[in-house]
Formats: C-alpha cells, structure tokens, sequence
C-alpha cells in the first residue's frame, strides 16, 4: 500500500492543527477529577470508621481519667483521715477520740465547702490548696509518729494542725457565705434600683 | 446464495483506490477526515494526527492491534474514496 497520504499529512502537519478542542472538553474532565477527588474521601469506609474509632477510644479514655481524677478527690482526703484515726487507735488510744473527733469535724466542714464549690470554683480551688498543704504536713506527723519516740509531742502536733484545718476550713465558709450574702444583697440593691 | 454485499467479507473485492491518482489538498482531507464514522476517523487522526502506533492504539481503545491495523486501513480506503468521489 502506498505511503502517499502519511507522507502528505506529515508534511503538512501544521495545517491539521487548526482544530481545537471546544472548552466543554476541558468542564467535563474538571468535573471528573472533582468527583473523583470527592468519591475518594467518600469511597473509604475503613478510613471513615478508623477515624471513628480513634475519636470513641480518646474520648473514652479521657473520661475515664476524669472521672477517676473526681473519684480520687472526693475519696483521698476521707480516706486518709480514716486511715490516720485508725492508726491512732492504734498507737495512742488515750488521744484517739479527741483525734477522731476532729478529723470527723474537718471532714464534714470540707463537704460542706464541697456543697458551694460550685458557686466559686476559683476560691474553692484556692481553698483546698491550702487544705492539702496542711493535710500534707499532717501525714509527714503521723509517719514521724511510727518512727520518733516523743509520741505526746507529737500528736499534740497533728490536734494542733487538726485544729488549724477547722479554723481554716471555717474562715473559708466565712468568706465563701460573706460573698454570698453581698452578692444576694448587691442583686437586691440592684433590683430596688431598677 | 448471494452474497451481502456489506460487511466486512467483501473489503477485498473493494476496488483499491490509488493514492497517486489523487491530488491532494489540505482543506478537503480535512474535510473528508470530519465525514468519516466516528470509529474510523478515532484511529485514523490517533495514528496519521497524533503520531501513536498501533500498539498504543490499541492499548487506548482497549482492542487488539490487529484491530486498530485493520480499522485504519479501512479508514484509509473511505478516506481516499472520499477524496476522489467528493463526499
């Protein structure tokens, strides 16, 4: 077969070059990679559910840690008392009631600042800071207490700082109602104004 | 039994034109490259306008390169009676 036509058209090359593709070629292939583009975010289900998955197991997890922390908090402060109370009954029963009786004092003055925490969250935080420092202090006397011999001292060290958390403990009651009390009176003042 | 005198049985009974009789001009191939079905003039301006070989052909329409190779020299024969027959 002869090769006139290819030669003509190669020669002439340039000539054949005059068509161009109409604009809607190039709409429709956009649209097409748009799509596609689209259909692959879509299309993965195993991408979908792993990301699914990830969020369920973090989230899970740091409700758990919250909900411990919470529990941990309510629970230390209690428990450590009990603890010590116990200890005392052991080591020195002479002292133990007056101990005891404290300690029950501190705890309930403590669910009572508990009970309006949530009127002032930034002053009960500040509050059981110090709380904590004097219960902190207090334990580093009654581990002292299982090693010293000077036993009375002692534990008329930790009455003393069971005494000073229940004034502490009542001053921030004081503070905390006093707060209160102008709050409820400021509203009033302003409700006589309006 | 006659014989159908489409199809692909008598391509050989076709008379065979002859490029040389023909004189050729820029604006009519064209013209007569447009007129030709859509299957023929695919690969005849993929082979002739594009410069693929049959193999790539073949690869893009998803056929067999005898295919292409075939379909091409048919497109070229209608091509050419185009050309000298007028459209």
């Amino acid at each position: 077969m002869s090769r006139k036509l290819e030669k003509f058209i190669s020669d002439n090359r340039n000539e054949f070059d005059d068509e161009n593709p109409s604009d809607k070629v190039w709409e429709n292939l956009a649209i097409s990679f748009v799509e596609s583009k689209k259909t692959r975010f879509i299309l993965t289900p195993f991408l979908k559910w792993s990301i699914a998955a990830v969020i369920l197991v973090t989230a899970g997890i740091a409700a758990y840690f919250y909900l411990d922390n919470k529990k941990q908090d309510t629970q230390t402060i209690a428990a450590t008392k009990k603890d010590t109370s116990m200890d005392i009954n052991s080591i020195a029963p002479e002292y133990a009631p007056q101990v005891n009786e404290f300690a029950k004092l501190v705890v309930l003055k403590q669910e009572e600042l508990k009970a309006l925490a949530p009127e002032q969250p930034e002053l009960y935080r500040q509050f059981t800071t110090d709380i904590n420092q004097l219960d902190s202090s207090y334990r580093a006397l009654k581990i002292q207490l299982n090693i010293s011999p000077n036993r009375d001292m002692l534990i008329e060290a930790m009455i003393q700082n069971l005494q000073l958390q229940l004034n502490v403990l009542n001053q921030q009651l004081h503070i905390i109602n006093q707060i209160k009390q102008s709050k409820k009176y400021n509203h009033e003042k302003d409700f006589e104004t309006i | 039994m006659e014989i159908d005198a489409t199809g692909a049985y008598n391509i050989a009974d076709e008379h065979v034109i002859d490029e040389n009789e023909i004189q050729l001009k820029v604006d009519l191939v064209k013209k007569s490259i447009m007129a030709l079905p859509d299957g023929y003039r695919t690969v005849l301006s993929l082979y002739l306008l594009e410069g693929y070989d049959h193999e790539e052909i073949a690869e893009i329409l998803h056929v067999a390169t005898s295919t292409t190779r075939t379909q091409y020299i048919r497109a070229k024969q209608k091509l050419l009676q185009y050309l000298k027959e007028g459209i």
